[in-house]
């Protein structure tokens, strides 16, 4: 590896294809084969082998696989490699006028629903929700229909952040 | 990279023999333990004198010189005020003063004392000298805390192979020596600090999922409550440490009994399980509601734990047993002796950084580090919970026009305002180039390495520009105090850079002294009236000067009297070649 590799994206860090869905055991695997080998622990014994090239390796791989590890942060990443967004643009309002209508009708839900049961009722919609998004986001980022899996991404970050509240 | 910021005790010590020994130790608030892994073998305890555990306690005789140990403790009930124990609890506010005897020591220097007698003693024992070893801390420590226990290390002599948090060892051991796979959480409550950490073991991998706890959540603080309500009140003729003491040792006698008692000094103490109980439960609620957090940082459900390792004294209290097994739905786990597990770990991941292992530990950061913005505000930079080692680039740019340096305040925690969260360090930004404002673009990098400590580094993108800055330690110790401290208990006689400095200068300045005075004497003929006033002049201020401490003046007038003389010694050179000159043949020389 060369100094290149600091200018890789997270997914080519771990040499993984380019996709929304990953296996995660596979990722977790190649995580751990890349800390075998960089970890400070192991290089501690090992100097000779890697002399300064490494440094800076294992933090690589941690923040790669940070990133990979959650979906969000990984859908987020993808649409950044892609150039779809900006690299250091943060989602936030949104501009789709269906998606603020859905928004502002959740809210309404979460300070409604007080009983437990109006809550779990909540949090089994805002699960089938996500789960909706996430394939049609799938499908959009196959498609190469660029604005569709922004809108989407927006969405499901504020659905999370729904389904966080509400716990 | 221009400037890095490094933290001190970076440098090894200069033991090239003895590569690949290293022990470990437990460092704790209220005991203290060492261990040490031969090469295939279980890890096994080193017990010194006896004993397996050693109190962390000192006292301090007249001479200043500090007694560790069980004997420390047994001076608590004749002379409690020159008896330190606990210092552990310390560890956060590494410059605070502890007065005993006519001293004044910081945590670090306590600490270390206690380090500097385990580590004689157990060369004593093992028969070989012993320069490395890791050092737990609990999982919660902030870098101030760990930065004072490397520190302490290293004024006993030790290099600091690594800190390792607690009830990552904890979990090491259990790993290694009971074959443990799959999820588990560590109970982690010690005399002083409390963590609960989920930790995933897969094969050779050990790897921290989430970490929660409480720097000032411990046994010590049970015993303080304790002694609030029953000893405060009724009994003001007992010392307050003699008072804890015997607390404790009640405490430990109800993990058996029912009701305990002690006779001191024709006093009787006693004290129920019901009532020590009472008074505890509020401490054990406030671990479980930890425990909870960490399950829902790590979003593992209960029922995915395949075991509970409790870890700590505090743990062998029954009640404690029983909550826990009612938290998390199972019996917690006690194969390993809570009180010596950690130590164990230690020397597992002793033996791994000398020996080298196939073993994998990941760790976390424990507290966000963030940095203050406007308004008194944290803007989180790298958050908890992130695998060791991280970094993080931030970019910064300048306010003002020809704007040359930038204040930066770095805190530790989770809470929004930089008034609730720790401050780790304030330091400058200098050498900005001076552009308008908004177009120089700092990048300041932030990296936590394994040991869960703090690198700062910064570059100015737009001209490359580089410059040194100096960081303050987190603690409060400069690292000019501890190189104070180090001179002083280590190798004595070694003085602090400015010192050295200034007998540097003298030493120069006496041999230019020394060369003028004897060239004075032999050939001050050559020299005319007006040249030998000046050089006179010359030895004269520099005669003054080195009466001084001022190194810079007497630098300057050595400089003086090497130029004064300069044409006098060309002089002398040419008169002396010329006389050996004198009648020889050219053809000879």
């Amino acid at each position: 590896m060369s100094s290149s590799f600091f200018s890789m994206n997270a997914f080519e860090k771990f040499n993984l294809p380019f996709a929304l869905n990953i296996n995660l055991e596979d990722l977790e695997q190649r995580y751990f084969k890349a800390q075998h080998q960089y970890h400070p622990d192991r290089l501690k014994v090992s100097k000779v082998a890697h002399e300064n090239a490494t440094d800076g390796y294992a933090a690589a791989f941690n923040e790669a696989y940070q990133l990979l590890k959650d979906p969000l942060k990984r859908a987020d990443h993808l649409l950044k490699c892609l150039g779809w967004l900006a690299s250091d643009e943060n989602l936030s309002g949104a501009q789709d006028p269906k998606l603020l209508a859905l928004m502002m009708n959740l809210n309404e839900r979460i300070e409604d629903a007080v009983t437990e049961k109006a809550k779990k009722n909540l949090s089994c919609f805002l699960e089938n929700e996500i789960q909706q998004s996430w394939n049609e986001l799938e499908s959009s980022i196959d498609s190469q229909d660029k604005g569709n899996a922004v809108t989407l991404l927006t969405k499901l970050k504020y659905l999370n952040r729904l389904k966080l509240n509400l716990k | 990279m221009l400037l890095q910021l490094v933290e001190p005790g970076q440098t090894p010590l200069p033991h090239a023999q003895e590569e690949s020994f290293a022990i470990g130790i437990d460092l704790g608030t209220t005991h203290s333990l060492l261990a040490f892994a031969s090469e295939e073998n279980a890890p096994q305890l080193i017990p010194l004198q006896g004993e397996r555990l050693i109190p962390s306690a000192v006292y301090y005789t007249e001479e200043g010189y500090p007694i560790v140990g069980k004997k420390a403790l047994s001076m608590l009930s004749q002379d409690p005020r020159n008896v330190i124990r606990s210092i552990k609890r310390f560890m956060h506010y590494g410059s605070q003063r502890h007065t005993l005897r006519d001293l004044a020591l910081t945590p670090v220097e306590i600490s270390s004392h206690i380090l500097a007698y385990l580590k004689s003693q157990a060369e004593r024992q093992l028969g070989r000298p012993i320069h490395k070893a890791v050092i737990t801390v609990p999982a919660y420590f902030d870098e101030a805390a760990r930065t004072a226990t490397r520190d302490a290390g290293r004024l006993a002599g030790l290099e600091v192979l690594r800190l390792v948090n607690e009830p990552t060892a904890a979990a090491l051991a259990y790993g290694l020596e009971k074959k443990a796979q799959g999820i588990y959480a560590v109970y982690d409550f010690g005399g002083g600090t409390f963590d609960l950490s989920l930790l995933k073991l897969q094969g050779e991998v050990f790897q921290v999922l989430a970490t929660r706890g409480d720097m000032n959540l411990g046994g010590d603080d049970i015993d303080h409550a304790l002694y609030q309500e029953c000893f405060h009140t009724k009994d003001q003729t007992i010392d307050p440490k003699q008072a804890l003491f015997v607390i404790r040792l009640l405490k430990e006698k109800l993990t058996e009994q029912n009701e305990a008692s002690l006779t001191i000094e024709n006093h009787a103490y006693t004290l129920t399980r019901q009532h020590l109980e009472a008074i505890a439960q509020p401490f054990i609620d406030r671990t479980l509601e930890h425990c909870q957090k960490a399950l829902e940082d790590a979003d593992i459900r209960k029922e995915d734990i395949k075991g509970v390792i409790l870890v700590g004294g505090v743990t062998r209290m029954p009640l404690i047993k029983k909550a826990v097994e009612a938290f998390f739905g199972k019996k917690p786990l006690d194969d390993l002796n809570p009180d010596e597990v950690v130590a164990y770990g230690a020397a597992l991941q002793a033996r791994a950084l000398t020996q080298g292992s196939n073993n994998l530990l990941l760790d976390v950061a424990p507290l966000s580090l963030g940095l203050e913005t406007f308004g008194g505000i944290v803007e989180k930079i790298i958050e908890r919970n992130s695998p060791l080692p991280v970094s993080k680039i931030q970019e910064f740019t300048t306010h003002e026009e020809g704007q040359t340096a930038m204040l930066l305040h770095i805190v530790q925690g989770e809470r929004e305002l930089v008034q609730d969260c720790r401050s780790l360090a304030r330091f400058e930004l200098h050498g900005i180039p001076p552009l308008p404002a908004g177009i120089a673009r700092i990048q300041v990098q932030f990296t936590v390495d394994v040991d869960g400590l703090l690198t700062v580094t910064a570059k100015e993108k737009t001209t490359g520009i580089s410059q040194y800055i100096e960081i303050k330690p987190s603690y409060g110790l400069s690292e000019c105090d501890l190189l104070e401290m180090i001179s002083t208990s280590l190798t004595y006689g070694q003085q602090d850079l400015e010192a050295r400095l200034l007998i540097e200068a003298k030493v120069e300045a006496e041999r230019i002294q020394k060369v003028t005075l004897n060239a004075l004497e032999t050939d001050q003929d050559l020299l005319e009236e007006k040249e030998k006033k000046l050089i006179q002049t010359a030895l004269q201020s520099l005669n003054e000067a080195l009466k001084t401490q001022d190194r810079t003046k007497i630098q300057q007038t050595t400089e003086e009297l090497a130029a004064t003389t300069h044409p006098f010694a060309v002089k002398r050179m040419t008169y002396h070649l010329n006389e050996a000159l004198k009648g020889k043949d050219v053809t000879t020389l």
